[in-house]
C-alpha cells in the first residue's frame, strides 16, 4: 500500500496534474466566490469539460475545484455579505462584521488560512483512513449495503437544512425519479415511454445540471440583470498577525475534525459543517458574546469545518458509492463518465488513479490559499459580474453538458425538465440535494434489497431472518430507526432561536 | 563529384520508380470514405471503448496499404439502453462504409430475444467483418461456500432446485447466459443473483454472500484468492489462466464456449468492394504483431482472429444458444 501512496504523489506531481489542480483550484475560487454559483453547480458544469481528459486528470481537476469553491464562496461573504455560496453562511456572520470594522484584511487572511489548515487535515484523514474504510467494506454484503442507504436517506431527514418533512418529501421525490429505467434485477423496463434514452434511468449528470443549474438560471432571471454593482471595499494586510494565529489554533484543529466527522456522515454538507464548527467554538471561548460582532474564532472555526468536509465527504463516497450530498454526488457522476465504479473494489482497482487524486487534493488546497493571498484584489473583482451575464453563461454550458454526456438531444429535454421541477421546488423553499440522494441511492437500495429477497429465498428464510443473522445488519438496522426516531422528535419541536435558517440549496 | 551525383539521381529515380511496384495497392480503384465512423455502444473508458482504440490505428494503416488512400477511423461512444442505442444507430447508418461498429456478443442477441430491439433482425441488418476478442467466461467456487467442490455445489442444485447461489454480471449478460448453458447441460437449477457490473459482483464473491460466481478472465485473475474452485468454459485452456482447468476437465461435462465477445460488423448493403477491404484491414492488423503486444499490455483477451464469414458463423452460433437457453430466461422471468 505505501507503495501505491507513494508512485501516486509522484503521479499527482507531474507537471500537467499540478497545471490541472492549480487551473481547478482557481476556476473552483472564481466560481465559489461568484454569488449564485455554488460548489455542486460549478463540478456539474465542468464535468463535462472533462469528457476528454484521462480519469486520474478528470477526477484531479474536479477534486481541486470543490476545494477551490468552498473557500471561494467566503470571499464574497466576507467583503459584501453576500454569501458565494451556502457553505459560506456562516463564515460571512462574523467576517462581514469584521470587514465593516475595517478589519477585512485580518478576516480574509484568517479566512484563507483556516481554509487551508481545515482542507489539508480531511486530506490527511482521506488519505490514511478510505483505504482502511475500504478493506472493512469488503466484508459489507447486500443485507448491510441496503441498509447504509437507508440509514443515508434517513439522515437526509435528521439533519438535513430545511424542516425534516420538506427533506423527506424531496428524497422521495428523488426515489420517484429513480425508479425510471430498467429494474435492476429482472431488466424490465418501467416508466420508460418506449424512449432509448430512459431505459438506463434518468442519468445523474444530467438531473443533476437540470436541477441546480436551470433552477438557478431562472432565479437569476428574476432579478433586473445588472444589479450587482457593488462597491468592493478596499481591504488592508491579509496577515493576521502571528499572535492572533497562535490565539486561533485549537480553534481551527477543532473545526478541521468536525468538518472531517460531518462529511463522513451522509446528508450533512459543509454548510451545516460550517455552523457546528462555529457553535462549538462559541461553546468553548472565553468571549462567546463576541460572536455574530467581528469574532476572529467564528470565521476561523466555520471556514476550517467547510474545507475539512472535502476530505471526509469523498470517504463514504469512494469507498462505497454513496454520495452523503450534492458535491459529492456531483463528482460521483464524473468518476461514473470514466468507467470508475466507486466502491469498496475502487482502491484494488484502480489505486493508480485513486492515490493521485488524493495527493492532488494538498495541492489544490494550497493553490487556493496561495492565489489568494497574492491575488485575492483580482478574485474578489468576480463578484462584480452582473447576473444578466451569469445567468445565460450558465445556461448555455448546462446544454452543452447535458448533451455531450451522451450525444442525445432527448438529454436536454431531460434537463429543461428536472430544472423547472428544481425551479418549482426551490420556490416552494425544498431542499435540492436529497432529490439527487434519491436518484442516486433509490436504485442502490432497490438493487440491494431485491437481492437479499432472492437471497432470503434461496437459504429458505424470511426477508427478516436473512437480516437478523449478521451483527452488522443488526446494528444498521438499528442507527437506521435512531435517526428516523429522531427525526420525528426534531420535526415536531419548534424552531430554536440557535438555528439559523440557511438557504434552500445545499453544498 | 559529377559521377557521385550522376549516382545519387540514378539511385533515387530508381527508388521513385520501384516505391509504386514494391508498395502497389491490392485495391487502388476501391473508395475509401475520408472518415470512418466507428460506434461503439458503451462509454469511453470500458472494454469495448478500449478494444476499439487500440485496433483502429493499424486498422487505418491496412487500409491505406490495401487501396493507397488515407483514411480516419474515428470512435463515437453512444452508450445507452445496454448497448441497444448504439447498435441500432449503427444498424440504421448510411450503408456506405462511413459507419462500422462492434457488436458484443452475447448482448445483441440476448436484448433482442428480451424486448423490440431497434437492429431485429441483427443476423440480417449486421456484416461481420471481423473478431479477435472472445473473454471466456470461469465459474468459480467462493471460498466460504459450504460446499468443497464445484461438482458437490452442481448436485446440490439438482438435489435441491434453486438453493445454490450464483453471482454474476446481470441480467441478460454472458455470465447469465453461462449460468444457463450449465444449467441445462447438467439439469442443476440455480438462484441467479445479478449486479450491476463485474465489479460489484466480484466483491460480494469475495465476501461470500453467493456460493458460485460467474465471471472473465479478470474476474478470477482479481479474485483468484477467494475462490475453492475454478473452471473455464472453454474447449482448451486459455493462456492467460493456465492453471485453470476446462468445465470438461473439472466437471466432464460438454458444453461449449461461452464468453464475452467484441467483433467489428458494418451495417448490412455496404458495398462488397469496401466489405472485402476492411476484413482484408482487420485480417492484417489482428495479425500484426504490435497491435498485439499492445493489446495484451491493455489486458485485452485476443484469440484466434475470425474475419469474414467466420466471424458470421459465430454469430449464427451466438443466436442459436440463445434461442436455445430462452426458454429458462423465461422460467427465470428474466424474458417475457
Amino acid at each position: 500500500m505505501l507503495e501505491q501512496i507513494i508512485e501516486g504523489a509522484l503521479v499527482a506531481f507531474e507537471l500537467r496534474h499540478i497545471l490541472l489542480a492549480f487551473a481547478g483550484s482557481v476556476l473552483g475560487t472564481l466560481l465559489g466566490a461568484l454569488p449564485g454559483v455554488s460548489a455542486t453547480l460549478g463540478i456539474a458544469l465542468l464535468v463535462p469539460l472533462t469528457f476528454a481528459m484521462s480519469p486520474v486528470a478528470a477526477l484531479i481537476f474536479l477534486g481541486a475545484v470543490y476545494c477551490g469553491a468552498i473557500y471561494g464562496g467566503s470571499i464574497s461573504g466576507i467583503l459584501l455579505n453576500v454569501p458565494g455560496t451556502p457553505a459560506a453562511v456562516a463564515t460571512m456572520l462574523d467576517g462581514y462584521q469584521m470587514a465593516k470594522q475595517g478589519k477585512g484584511g485580518t478576516a480574509l487572511g484568517i479566512d484563507i488560512i483556516s481554509s487551508f489548515v481545515g482542507g489539508q487535515i480531511s486530506v490527511i484523514v482521506l488519505l490514511f483512513g478510505a483505504p482502511i474504510v475500504a478493506i472493512f467494506a469488503l466484508e459489507i454484503r447486500s443485507a448491510e449495503f441496503f441498509w447504509i442507504v437507508i440509514f443515508a436517506m434517513s439522515t437526509v431527514g435528521a439533519i438535513g437544512s430545511t424542516s425534516p418533512l420538506k427533506g423527506i418529501i424531496a428524497a422521495t421525490l428523488g426515489l420517484a425519479i429513480g425508479v425510471i429505467g430498467s429494474h435492476p434485477m429482472t431488466g424490465a423496463l418501467r416508466f420508460t415511454f418506449n424512449q432509448p434514452a430512459l431505459y438506463e434511468g434518468v442519468p445523474v449528470v444530467t438531473a443533476l445540471v437540470g436541477l441546480f443549474s436551470i433552477s438557478q438560471v431562472l432565479i437569476l432571471a428574476e432579478g433586473k440583470g445588472m444589479e450587482s454593482q457593488m462597491n468592493v471595499p478596499s481591504v488592508g494586510s491579509l496577515w493576521p498577525g502571528r499572535r492572533l494565529l497562535w490565539q486561533l489554533k485549537n480553534t481551527i484543529l477543532r473545526s478541521s475534525l468536525i468538518g472531517t466527522i460531518v462529511g463522513l456522515i451522509p446528508g450533512a454538507g459543509a454548510d451545516i459543517a460550517a455552523f457546528i464548527g462555529r457553535n462549538e467554538a462559541r461553546r468553548y471561548s472565553k468571549t462567546p458574546e463576541l460572536f455574530g460582532k467581528g469574532a476572529p474564532e467564528g470565521v476561523a472555526a466555520a471556514e476550517a469545518a467547510n474545507n475539512a468536509v472535502v476530505g471526509g465527504s469523498l470517504i463514504p463516497m469512494l469507498t462505497l458509492g454513496i454520495p452523503g450530498n450534492a458535491v459529492t454526488a456531483a463528482l460521483l457522476g464524473g468518476l461514473l463518465i470514466h468507467g470508475l465504479i466507486p466502491g469498496p473494489m475502487l482502491f484494488q482497482e484502480a489505486p493508480d488513479v485513486l492515490y493521485p487524486f488524493i495527493f492532488s487534493l494538498f495541492l489544490a488546497n494550497l493553490f487556493f490559499a496561495v492565489t489568494a493571498f497574492f491575488g485575492l484584489k483580482y478574485v474578489a473583482k468576480v463578484v462584480l459580474v452582473p447576473q444578466g451575464i451569469v445567468a445565460p453563461v450558465v445556461a448555455g454550458l448546462a446544454i452543452i453538458g447535458a448533451y455531450s454526456f451522451r450525444n442525445m438531444g432527448f438529454d436536454i429535454w431531460i434537463m429543461f425538465g428536472m430544472g423547472m421541477l428544481g425551479y418549482v421546488l426551490r420556490k416552494a423553499d425544498y431542499p435540492l440535494a436529497p432529490i439527487i440522494l434519491g436518484i442516486i441511492l433509490g436504485p442502490l437500495a432497490e438493487e440491494n434489497l431485491d437481492r437479499v429477497m432472492t437471497l432470503a429465498k434461496a437459504a429458505n428464510l424470511s426477508l427478516m431472518g436473512y437480516f437478523l443473522q449478521r451483527w452488522l445488519t443488526i446494528t444498521l438496522m438499528s442507527l437506521t430507526i435512531f435517526t428516523l426516531v429522531y427525526s420525528l422528535i426534531r420535526g415536531s419541536r419548534k424552531p430554536q432561536s440557535a438555528t439559523v435558517q440557511l438557504p434552500a440549496e445545499e453544498d | 563529384m559529377k559521377t557521385i551525383t550522376g549516382w545519387l539521381v540514378t539511385l533515387f529515380l530508381s527508388l521513385v520508380l520501384i516505391y509504386p511496384v514494391l508498395a502497389a495497392p491490392k485495391y487502388p480503384d476501391v473508395e475509401v470514405p475520408g472518415t470512418i465512423r466507428v460506434i461503439v455502444a458503451y462509454n469511453a473508458g470500458g472494454s469495448s471503448d478500449a478494444l476499439a482504440r487500440v485496433t483502429l490505428p493499424t486498422w487505418e494503416k491496412a487500409i491505406e496499404d490495401l487501396t493507397g488512400k488515407s483514411t480516419s477511423a474515428i470512435v463515437v461512444n453512444l452508450p445507452g439502453a445496454g448497448g441497444e442505442v448504439g447498435w441500432t444507430s449503427l444498424s440504421h447508418a448510411q450503408a456506405d462504409g462511413s459507419t462500422i461498429g462492434i457488436i458484443n456478443l452475447p448482448a445483441v442477441p440476448i436484448v433482442q430475444a428480451a424486448r423490440d430491439a431497434g437492429y431485429e433482425p441483427w443476423l440480417e441488418k449486421f456484416t461481420a467483418l471481423g473478431v479477435n476478442v472472445i473473454d471466456p467466461n470461469v465459474i468459480r467456487l467462493g471460498s466460504r461456500s459450504k460446499y468443497n467442490t464445484l461438482a458437490e455445489a452442481i448436485d446440490a442444485a439438482k438435489q435441491n432446485p434453486g438453493s445454490v447461489t450464483v453471482g454474476a454480471d446481470g441480467p441478460l449478460s454472458d455470465d447469465h447466459v453461462a449460468m444457463y448453458a450449465i444449467e441445462k447441460a447438467t439439469g442443476a437449477k440455480f438462484t441467479f443473483i445479478p449486479y450491476s457490473g463485474g465489479s460489484p459482483a466480484n466483491r460480494s464473491f469475495m465476501s461470500g454472500e453467493v456460493d458460485i460466481g460467474i465471471g472473465n478472465v479478470f474476474d478470477h485473475v482479481k479474485t483468484k484468492t477467494s475462490a475453492k474452485e475454478a473452471a473455464v468454459l472453454l474447449n482448451d485452456r486459455y493462456p492467460l489462466i493456465e492453471d485453470v482447468p476446462t468445465v470438461k476437465e473439472l466437471l466432464g461435462i460438454e458444453i461449449g464456449e461461452f464468453g464475452s465477445t467484441r467483433g467489428f460488423a458494418a451495417p448490412t448493403g455496404t458495398p462488397e468492394p469496401l466489405v472485402q477491404v476492411y476484413r482484408e484491414a482487420f485480417a492484417a492488423t489482428f495479425n500484426d504483431e504490435d497491435f498485439q503486444s499492445e493489446a495484451k499490455k491493455r489486458n485485452i483477451t485476443i484469440v484466434k482472429p475470425r474475419v469474414g464469414d467466420e466471424f458470421t458463423k459465430l454469430m449464427e452460433e451466438n443466436e442459436r444458444i440463445t434461442q436455445d437457453l430462452l426458454q429458462l430466461f423465461i422460467d427465470g422471468g428474466f424474458i417475457k
